[in-house]
């Protein structure tokens, strides 16, 4: 990695294949994702320091999130190694609710996280990493990006523009009635470039998102509080990690009080949220301390987390009380909490709102539909947390080089393949007015988008690129051939219901053979049977025995989502084209006729989740576009054969 | 451009009336009815007549485009989206004469932007700008086809939303179930309570429950309403099957001779039995033969009686044919008597002769007490008279029974998602953001 600090001369006439604005988890997963394709990157930030800082909550994963985590380092991302060495509290959440809902989460010690980001991204030679502020993105003749200028002053060349801005885009931050032009605390906002996307015309929204006190651990009462232990087993993240080496630490578990929300009620016009001050929208599923009051007079007290940020840093997130009420207020609040009542504030609450852009404005692969070349990811489009943000920064990376390098191939991933597919498809199609966020339950496929499998679901894809690197593919290649091994002798295994209760399985005798895999999905069976009556299906390694355990469990439903994805997948995959005049469909109503024009799907089955969609008009415009010839059954994952508008 | 197109069509029967209703919908209602007030297309310094208030009839004079008048009619105008098709509508109610409706069909058919609606399409745009559902669509076709009382109150209560409330009704409550599942999955920072795979499952199962028995009671019902009941008239050959399908339909439908075995095809006339519709079936007589043909028609015979809802083995004096009886062993059979001028079936309950016209209406109340006795409870039953709405419940009542013996949260929710998806079929789409959208009502999710 080559580094341009501040104050450091940047040659005139620089040029890169793919630049990326912004260095949180969506820039660095996109910066890294197109040097892995080859593509020469420069990451565009204000401050080298900050890269792969965890400006919220100082966690990775959870439910939803843990999957997306797995399915990035799947496609050899980042984030899952990263956390993986940085990790003080690993637990598997929903361990003992079934594998399809197991989610790995574990908070971070912020500075380690920060330095194995940092570390990672040096390693990558054909990195650039240019400490400016992008003011202007630069648009040839023919409306296609060719780079940034930036607030020094110099322009910087480039195929491709990632941009990854977060919460900065004309970012304002609020303490009460304090209120500072900033994109998170105590840095500036970028004011230039939203009125740049916004003269591109693109539609800003706002939306707001919160952030509790961090206090000072050494003030807080912690014995008598209840504590929250790290697993006894530590599950990595990365595929690619052994064993966690850094030291657990526990949580420390409090509560509000009912004299907590007497002061927050007393105040509440104070609070930014609730004065009017601010318009944005902000998070159902995380809500400041403020709405839960409100929403839930009736429940008499909410559950905090208080988590360290880190092994030698004093610092305590205390998760559960994101708040935008005054400083004063904000320290009565805590006196009223057990164990916080001598806890000092190092920094209060805040909320930030800022710009997001209709993420219907792009392609599933991130580029956007009215600049060819422009690539949005993470929360400018709408969503919140690391993981999401990851995510998109690693499509868009990809996806960016790809086209640079003149592919004709895209990093396109399914929603029957992976969480990461479900949010994007559900972003792109149907824009989002509150800040999205990853949950199981948006996956209809959830039985095979289970975080232990996202490397069989999703490296393949990754690896018919070239974005795996030799190291986990051959970790991959490994394992798959275990895999296959595994499988075969379970399924070569099949005996009669005579035979079988003569191992000691006593079964229907029905007089159909069974194999070992069908046997093993009876509940009275446990696999460390199988494996002492049969030695052919002992000796699996650990991660193969699991998948093993979980295809017999879920075999049915399995089967069931099998075939519900290939008949999805005929009708679902009819591409509609990009220049599709809605205008000519006669049975379209006015409403669904506009949603269509501004999302522009570009499959019926795209079409099919945009909200308000009627079956009669979904009928119409297949018939439409069957007439008119441009039926192109092609596979969204299969990237190669699909047409491409914006690559010229 | 077809969306903007305005679209008009005679809505009242054809044929002389009194009067005639001509319903026009569309972006350009109110321009179509102000140049029709108007006469000359914008006339210099003329000034537009005002338009009609919005739902209140005002009388008005119609002119083509050369001021003449068309016709004293009535005008009344809906504003989009508070009208049928959810666009601007317009009707007028003029005289009904066939002169006057071509006449201001054609004067609409003049104006810019204004084209002849297609069949069903006022329907249609109802349905695409979300005015009705998918069973009120159906319902709305039924009601138009009605014949019957019983299928004129059936189809105006599913065009009233009554089943899709009910679907409604039940999708709210298994998504309420499956958002409480999802909680637990999503927001997993506490611990399942002990008695929820009981609680949760029980409710399940007794969802699948209700909804199969409301189920059981409508769709036969609701389907005998829209298809009509079945009757199966059977007996030997020449027993007076033909003469009595005649009697009882008051018309000369079926061919009637005194050679044995005319009728080979099952041959049906629906009639109207308080209020319910009812399809006779006349079958070939039922006996050996070997002459081809008529065999095949005493296959039909038999197949016709014993997919029937109910058989009327008609015996005359040669007294009952055990081989029809083996025919009609699963069958629900009323013996009736005919030719009773000729002879004196007394053993007989029911007893008819065409010929002296005696007994008929004992048949008829016989038939009527056998097919709607304790079901003709209309307002009790969902109308759900489509095979379709059976299937989809059955598909929903299935998943949910699933739950039964399920031990594990994703399981639950899938076969909950599958159960509301069925659902969502019968009226529209089922979304993630419902369940969402309950999950973050009822609970307080925090971490």
């Amino acid at each position: 990695m080559k580094l341009y600090r501040r104050n450091d001369a940047v040659p005139d006439g620089l040029r890169f294949d793919v630049l990326v604005v912004g260095g949180g988890h969506a820039g660095t997963e996109a910066a890294a994702a197109a040097a892995r394709l080859g593509a020469e990157v420069a990451l565009v930030t204000h401050q080298w320091a900050t890269v792969g800082e965890m400006s919220c909550n100082p966690a990775i994963g959870g439910l939803g999130k843990g999957h997306l985590v797995r399915e990035i380092d799947a496609l050899d991302g980042l984030m899952g190694r990263a956390i993986d060495r940085a990790g003080i509290q690993f637990r598997m959440l929903n361990a003992s609710k079934g594998p399809a809902v197991r989610g790995p989460r574990s908070q971070a010690d912020r500075r380690l996280y920060r330095e194995a980001i940092q570390a990672l991204l040096q390693e990558e030679l054909t990195l650039t990493v240019v400490e400016a502020g992008a003011d202007d993105i630069l648009l040839g003749e023919n409306g296609a990006v060719t780079g940034l200028r930036t607030d020094r002053g110099d322009t910087i060349q480039a195929g491709a523009v990632v941009i990854t801005t977060g919460t900065f885009l004309r970012g304002k931050t609020f303490i009460g009635d304090e209120v500072a032009h900033e994109g998170r605390a105590g840095e500036a906002p970028a004011v230039a470039l939203a009125d740049t996307i916004e003269r591109l015309g693109f539609r800003l929204e706002r939306l707001k998102t919160g952030t509790p006190a961090r206090l000072d651990g050494r003030t807080i009462a912690w014995g008598g509080l209840a504590t929250q232990p790290p697993d006894p087993v530590l599950v990595p993240f990365s595929t690619l990690t052994d064993r966690i080496s850094v030291p657990q630490i526990d949580c420390g578990v409090t509560f509000t009080t009912e004299a907590t929300h007497r002061i927050i009620r007393d105040n509440l016009e104070r609070s930014a949220v609730y004065s009017g001050a601010i318009d944005g929208v902000g998070p159902r599923y995380c809500p400041s301390i403020e709405d839960k009051v409100v929403r839930f007079a009736d429940k008499p007290r909410h559950q905090i987390f208080l988590e360290p940020e880190g092994l030698d840093d004093h610092t305590v997130y205390p998760n559960g009380i994101s708040t935008s009420l005054p400083r004063d207020v904000q320290a009565a609040m805590l006196k009223t909490i057990p164990g916080l009542e001598r806890a000092t504030i190092l920094r209060p609450g805040y909320a930030v709102e800022y710009d997001y852009v209709d993420a219907r404005e792009l392609e599933d692969t991130l580029q956007t539909k009215r600049v060819p070349g422009l690539f949005l990811a993470g929360q400018i489009n709408g969503t919140t947390g690391y993981e999401e943000a990851a995510a998109q920064g690693l499509m868009a990376g990809a996806n960016a080089a790809l086209i640079t390098a003149g592919s004709e191939q895209r990093l396109r991933v399914g929603r029957h393949e992976g969480y990461i597919g479900v949010m994007i498809d559900d972003l792109v199609t149907r824009g989002t007015t509150e800040p999205y966020r990853m949950f199981t339950s948006r996956a209809e496929f959830r039985l095979r988008l289970r975080a232990d499998n996202a490397d069989q679901r999703l490296t393949p894809l990754g690896l018919a690129l070239g974005l795996i690197r030799s190291d986990r593919r051959a970790a991959f290649h490994v394992k798959q051939a275990l895999m296959d091994a595994a499988f075969d002798s379970f399924k070569n295994l099949s005996l009669s219901p005579n035979e079988w209760e003569r191992a000691g399985f006593p079964i229907k005798l029905d007089g159909r053979k069974r194999t070992a895999l069908d046997v093993l999905s009876m509940k009275s069976v446990t696999l460390e049977q199988l494996q002492a009556a049969f030695p052919s299906l002992a000796g699996l390694r650990q991660d193969v025995a699991e998948q093993i355990e979980i295809a017999s469990v879920y075999a049915g439903y399995l089967d069931r989502q099998a075939q519900e994805v290939a008949a999805l997948q005929t009708e679902q995959d009819v591409r509609l084209p990009a220049d599709l005049d809605y205008s000519a469909i006669g049975s379209l109503s006015n409403e669904i006729r506009e949603k269509l024009e501004r999302a522009r799907p570009e499959t019926l089955g795209r079409a099919s989740r945009i909200q308000g969609m009627t079956p009669a008009a979904l009928g119409a415009l297949l018939q439409y576009v069957k007439r008119r010839g441009e039926d192109r059954r092609t596979r969204p994952a299969e990237p190669a054969q699909a047409a491409d508008k914006s690559a010229a | 451009m077809s969306r903007a197109d305005t679209i008009f069509a005679l809505s009242s029967g054809g044929g002389r009336a009194g009067l005639a209703v001509i319903r026009l919908s569309g972006p350009g209602a109110d321009a179509a009815l102000e140049q029709l007030l108007a006469g000359a297309p914008g006339a210099p310094g003329a000034t537009s007549p005002a338009l009609p208030k919005p739902r209140v009839l005002q009388r008005v004079d119609l002119l083509d485009n050369s001021g003449l008048l068309l016709d004293e009619a009535m005008a009344v105008r809906f504003v989009a989206p508070h009208s049928f098709t959810g666009e601007a509508v317009v009707e007028l109610h003029t005289h009904g004469s066939p002169a006057v409706i071509r006449a201001v069909l054609a004067a609409l058919s003049a104006l810019p932007g204004m084209r002849p609606a297609e069949a069903g399409e006022f329907t249609q745009r109802a349905f695409l700008n979300g005015k009705m559902d998918l069973a009120a669509v159906e319902g709305l076709g039924d009601l138009i086809d009605a014949q019957t009382d019983a299928q004129r109150r059936l189809s105006l209560r599913q065009l009233g939303g009554a089943l899709s409330d009910q679907v409604q009704a039940w999708r709210a409550a298994i998504i309420a179930l499956r958002a409480e599942t999802e909680a637990w999955i999503d927001f997993p920072d506490e611990d399942l309570p002990d008695d929820f795979f009981p609680t949760v499952r029980g409710r399940a199962v007794a969802l699948a429950q209700a909804m199969a028995s409301a189920t059981a009671q409508s769709h036969r019902l609701a389907a005998h309403v829209r298809d009509g009941f079945t009757v199966a008239l059977v007996g030997l050959p020449n027993v007076g099957k033909s003469s009595l399908l005649n009697a009882l339909a008051a018309r000369d439908v079926a061919i009637v001779t005194d050679v044995a075995g005319t009728t080979r095809d099952a041959l049906s006339v629906p009639i109207e039995l308080n209020g319910f519709l009812v399809n006779v079936v006349d079958t070939a007589g039922l006996r050996a033969t070997t002459d081809e043909v008529e065999a095949i028609g005493v296959d039909r015979a038999v197949q016709a009686a014993q997919s029937a809802d109910l058989v009327l083995w008609l015996i005359d004096e040669r007294g009952e044919d055990p081989e029809i009886g083996q025919y009609l062993s699963a069958c629900e059979v009323i013996k009736v008597a005919t030719k009773q001028d000729l002879w004196a079936g007394s053993g007989y309950e029911v007893r008819v002769s065409v010929q002296a016209g005696s007994g008929l209406d004992h048949v008829l109340s016989t038939v009527q007490a056998h097919l709607l006795d304790e079901r003709s409870s209309l307002d009790d039953i969902l109308p759900m008279g489509r095979q379709r709405h059976a299937h989809h419940v059955q598909q929903a009542v299935d998943a949910l029974s699933r739950c039964g013996d399920i031990e594990e949260l994703a399981l639950l929710a899938e076969c909950m998602r599958d159960a509301t998806g069925a659902l969502g079929r019968i009226t529209g789409t089922v979304d993630v953001e419902d369940v969402l959208d309950h999950i973050f009502s009822r609970f307080c999710i925090g971490k």
